[in-house]
């Protein structure tokens, strides 16, 4: 018999200390939403293709996406050759916060909401290093959906319990205006705007090489408009995320710690 | 990406301020007609706040300011402060030119 190969995996295999270091991370960004009485909401990891198309995911991010197939013909030889291959109906979830905006699609909200979910998302980035960019990875989100005033309101409140939790792992780090990895040179207006209205910025731990572990994302109406929730005026709620990638923190954790 | 590229250098900030301004009511709206139609900016219109400068319109303008400057713009240039207002942008145009003459 051959011996055994070594199989890739596409996220870290976990046990004991590290299963506990990843899962306090997660717990206390849980608590920062539970702090602002997010509802707690559990999201598939494969998301259906007409969701993304709505939230104008594959124009935006073509070069990330990863599609669930299954074979037209389960009896051929080569079986997962090309041809052979019958996309379905569904991605696998490149973010969390999609869904959330599917949630309250067509609703009229009495008031805020907050909610917040933890969810396995797979992209297909160019490069993997586990704790940096995976294929597999998972986020907690926090997604809020109110008024401007309100929005601003509650990312600052957030913002500075992250900033208390970063000091408190000895993270060095710094928050910075970023913009997302558009693929279409034809979006590089939309990465300017981002920019210049800062509706994406980023934590960034400088040690040992940068790298992003929070972003928080404001999108105005874009996704209210695009899934019609509003207010009770009838005017579209202006929505944010914030992100929180737990691999990466709790690998920076995990060698903070040792 | 623009059809139209500002002609030359600008000798002053002024100059190149009275040159982006029409550009930005002239111009503009022909190589991206959804700016057309709006009230015409001065050069203490807010661009975003009031006139509506959508993301089509920045790459044009950000293109017309780099074509001036004869080269690309930092990420640490892109910021608000820098592109409030048809002044702003003219003031980071002088300042790039003028630590292009200093180094």
């Amino acid at each position: 018999m051959n011996p055994i190969p070594e199989f890739p995996t596409a996220a870290p295999l976990r046990d004991g200390a590290a299963i506990s270091c990843f899962e306090e991370a997660d717990r206390e960004f849980l608590q920062i939403g539970q702090r602002y009485g997010a509802r707690e909401l559990q999201f598939p990891a494969l998301i259906s293709k007409s969701l993304l198309e709505r939230a104008e995911y594959p124009q935006a991010f073509p070069h990330l996406l990863m599609i669930a197939c299954a074979c037209h013909d389960p009896l051929r030889e080569s079986l997962f050759a090309s041809e052979n291959l019958a996309p379905q109906e569904w991605y696998l979830s490149p973010a969390v916060c999609y869904h959330a905006y599917a949630h309250y699609q067509g609703q009229v909200l009495a008031d805020p909401q907050i909610v917040t979910a933890r969810g396995r998302c797979y992209r297909r980035e160019a490069s993997f290093q586990f704790g940096r960019r995976q294929l597999e990875f998972e986020m907690r989100e926090i997604v809020l959906l109110g008024d401007p005033e309100w929005l601003n309101e509650k990312i600052a409140l957030i913002r500075a319990d992250i900033d208390r939790i970063a000091d408190r792992c000895g993270l060095p780090v710094h928050w910075e205006t970023a913009e997302d990895p558009f693929f279409l040179p034809t979006a590089k207006g939309k990465a300017l705007m981002q920019r210049l209205l800062e509706t994406k910025n980023e934590l960034v731990c400088d040690e040992p090489e940068p790298l992003a572990i929070v972003s928080i994302n404001r999108h105005g109406t874009f996704f209210a408009d695009r899934f019609a929730i509003r207010q009770p005026d009838k005017t579209p709620v202006h929505t944010a995320c914030i992100a929180f990638g737990l691999d990466r923190w709790a690998a920076l954790r995990n060698s903070n710690t040792r | 990406m623009n059809s139209l590229q500002p002609p030359r250098a600008y000798r002053t900030r002024e100059e190149f301020a009275e040159a982006l301004l029409n550009y930005i009511n002239t111009d503009l709206p022909i190589v991206h007609p959804k700016a057309a139609g709006h009230e015409p900016f001065e050069r203490s219109t807010l661009l975003f706040e009031e006139g509506g400068i959508d993301s089509l319109s920045i790459v044009h303008i950000v293109s017309f300011l780099e074509a001036a400057i004869g080269g690309t713009l930092s990420l640490q240039d892109i910021s608000m402060k820098n592109f409030r207002t048809v002044e702003h942008i003219a003031d980071l145009y002088f300042r790039l030119k003028s630590d292009e003459s200093n180094s």
